[in-house]
């Protein structure tokens, strides 16, 4: 899985929104190719 | 109709009645520790106010699950296969703290804390000193990045030693709050393998 990486840098707004990227990627990257019946 | 949120200690979900109206009304809420919490985050308030309040709450939810631990627990690996434990996170949250604040915002000459080239893994494995003095030092590292954020000009503020480029002072504070959001999971899982209390 090709990963969001957390933002180099930049205002509020695209630093909040880079890092809550980031870690809504790293959830699915935790759960990536895990077993249907192993959530 | 006035509207307001009960929260109950333990509770997760079911219904409660409005005091004195014998109205019910359904209730969801997450568990809350049975402390009263001294960091509030403001619903509103400029970044600076917003992003220092997060931080603090943070903190203090590692203090809180690692509250009334005893001494001779808090080294346990209460959640395998994992090897964390509640003081081996204090040695590492420690070490972030003088790490990011101190020796890279700040430039301040320091040694960093439990970490060396030959054990990167230092803080998490060396578990032999006294937890309880591992919590003061982790205070007192607290205590220092607070000055060091008091004392900056404001989130543009750019810290002194770069890493892997420059960065300024709101990346850091968004990262640390990521960092503590993180490991504040962990200590949630250790803390209810110790003795089954959970909540924030």
């Amino acid at each position: 899985m090709e990963r969001v990486w957390v933002p180099a840098d930049g205002d509020d707004r695209d630093l909040l929104l880079g890092w809550l990227a980031f870690h809504r990627h790293a959830l699915g990257a935790t759960c990536e190719g895990l077993e249907p019946e192993r959530p | 109709m006035v509207r307001f949120r009960i929260v109950v200690a333990g509770c997760k979900s079911g219904r409660m009645e409005i005091p004195g109206t014998g109205e019910e009304i359904a209730v969801a809420t997450s568990q809350v520790w049975p402390v009263l919490r001294r960091a509030v985050i403001p619903r509103a308030a400029d970044e600076f106010t917003m992003l220092k309040a997060y931080l603090e709450h943070y903190r203090e939810t590692f203090e809180l699950k690692c509250a009334g631990v005893p001494a001779d627990r808090m080294s346990e690996r209460s959640s395998p296969p994992s090897t964390m434990s509640l003081h081996g996170l204090t040695r590492h949250l420690a070490g972030v703290e003088r790490w990011w604040f101190a020796i890279n915002f700040a430039g301040l000459d320091l040694p960093m804390l439990h970490y060396s080239d030959d054990d990167p893994d230092e803080d998490f494995e060396s578990l032999d000193g006294d937890p309880f003095e591992a919590l003061d030092l982790w205070r007192a590292e607290c205590e220092r990045s607070r000055e060091i954020v008091e004392a900056a000009s404001g989130l543009d503020a750019v810290g002194v030693r770069e890493r892997n480029g420059s960065y300024t002072l709101r990346w850091l504070m968004l990262r640390m709050i990521a960092e503590y959001a993180q490991h504040d999971g962990h200590a949630d899982f250790l803390r209810e393998g110790l003795d089954g209390a959970v909540g924030a």
